[in-house]
């Protein structure tokens, strides 16, 4: 509640802005021994003022306020709300400035708590954005957010991670020996053709940006337990004209042996790609 | 010894999920094997949703083929039990629009790239053996070497491999 008494305190509100700006004030007068009176006071302001919103009580009277809404009926414009105490030698403000947008309103309870309606009718619990230091409100990433990777104050949701430049666009793992199959287990955003051995194009189910402007980083399983051979190491790698295409890339494997560096077929094909997409 | 193994089976046959239909496409080039594509019709990538249905209609299918620019004649849907499971001379592999079958000219050609791949090699260890035979001037060590190598060179004349008929004939044909 917020006390008023005498014939000089009062309760004004500031608004800065030219809205439409509904006030209503209710509470109970109390005049000693035992008479209690109770008052509403609607204030319509429409200009950026310093307006009264609550008349003084009289001498010997104390007005309990016991609540107060200031709605914006605006359509458009919003404004900063300030209320204020007149007291007998000083005024106070009450509380935090809010900002309402059009369609937003206010309310002090009984209990002198304020809160802050959204347009659809929610209850906007502050106007403090959450950061690293404070409490607050919290909006989700969009797809640009995410490629923009730079906001400290968005919230990822899952089906918006993949938009993150950190994050590979396409994951592929082959099994398979009569023709490499993609692992449904960990193959993501990707089709696979065998055009011939030791060669794999991948088709991503998005297209990047442009041709060429993507990462890819290929690496194959070796076909022999031995390794102190070097025709039994194996290296995957992408082949010259390999990304000529946004919706497309063309990977190769092939043997170390120095005599011969044939392209030939690795156990499976670990595939991955990276960077933006169309 | 026997030819080895061209792709030994690590870890044995995927399971092959009704979502993955395979197509068999037969490229422009003359020259190109028969790919196959494993086109999937259970998506999770794009949008925002969760799995969602891309179909192996013909407007789709031809839509992936272009986006990986293959340049084709044709193609047909085919089962993951219709491609042959050994790949030694996966590019001999055609598609006569019925079945997948090995082209045996190119088959051959592959086979004896398999000779020269494993042949070479040896070649080069008879290479040093030659050179430390010159150094001790032992022209009867050189003699021998020399005729080895000359067997080396020899094998990809063998004449198996112009009579075999089939692929399993010519994994026969392995004179080194």
């Amino acid at each position: 509640m917020i006390l008023t008494s005498g014939a000089t305190q009062k309760l004004q509100l500031v608004t800065s802005a030219a809205a439409t700006i509904d006030v209503e004030v209710a509470g109970v007068d109390f005049t000693a021994p035992s008479t209690f009176v109770p008052y509403t006071q609607q204030t319509a302001i429409t200009t950026a003022a310093t307006t009264d919103i609550l008349a003084v009580r009289g001498a010997s009277v104390y007005g309990n306020t016991e609540f107060i809404s200031i709605a914006n009926k605006h359509a458009s414009q919003a404004t900063d709300v300030e209320l204020l105490k007149v007291g007998t030698s000083i005024t106070v403000r009450l509380g935090k400035v809010v900002t309402l947008a059009a369609g937003e309103w206010m309310i002090v309870n009984e209990q002198g708590t304020v809160f802050v309606f959204g347009v659809d009718g929610g209850v906007r619990m502050g106007q403090i954005a959450a950061s690293d230091t404070a409490p607050g409100l919290i909006e989700l990433a969009v797809q640009s957010e995410m490629e923009a990777a730079s906001s400290v104050l968005v919230a990822v949701t899952p089906g918006r991670m993949k938009y993150h430049p950190g994050v590979a666009k396409t994951i592929l793992h082959t099994t398979g020996t009569a023709t490499p199959v993609a692992d449904a287990n960990c193959t993501y955003g990707c089709t696979i053709t065998d055009t011939n051995v030791g060669r794999l194009t991948v088709n991503f189910s998005t297209a990047y940006s442009a041709a060429g402007s993507y990462c890819v980083q290929v690496n194959v399983e070796v076909i022999s337990v031995t390794l102190t051979a070097a025709a039994n190491m194996m290296q995957g790698f992408m082949r010259f004209g390999g990304q000529a295409s946004a919706s497309s890339c063309e990977v190769n494997n092939c043997d170390r042996t120095a005599t011969t560096n044939v392209i030939r077929d690795p156990i499976s094909w670990h595939v991955c790609t990276w960077g933006d997409q169309a | 010894m026997p030819m080895p193994d061209y792709l030994p089976a690590v870890y044995g046959e995927p399971t092959i999920p009704d979502s993955l239909v395979f197509i068999a496409i037969t490229m422009q080039d003359p020259a190109a094997p028969v790919a196959i594509m494993g086109f999937n019709t259970i998506r999770r990538d794009t949008g925002e949703g969760p799995f969602y249905i891309h179909a192996a209609t013909p407007e789709n299918i031809e839509a992936e083929i272009r986006k990986a620019n293959f340049a084709v004649t044709g193609w047909r849907i085919i089962r993951y039990e219709d491609i042959p499971k050994d790949r030694t001379y996966r590019d001999s592999l055609v598609d006569d629009g019925k079945k997948l079958h090995h082209d045996m000219a190119r088959a051959k050609e592959i086979h004896k790239t398999h000779l020269r791949v494993e042949r070479a090699p040896l070649l080069a260890a008879l290479d040093v053996e030659y050179q430390r035979a010159d150094e001790r001037a032992d022209a009867k060590e050189k003699k021998r070497i020399a005729d080895e190598k000359q067997k080396l060179r020899d094998v990809t004349n063998h004449p198996g491999i112009g009579a075999a008929q089939t692929t399993a004939d010519l994994k026969l044909v392995w004179p080194l």
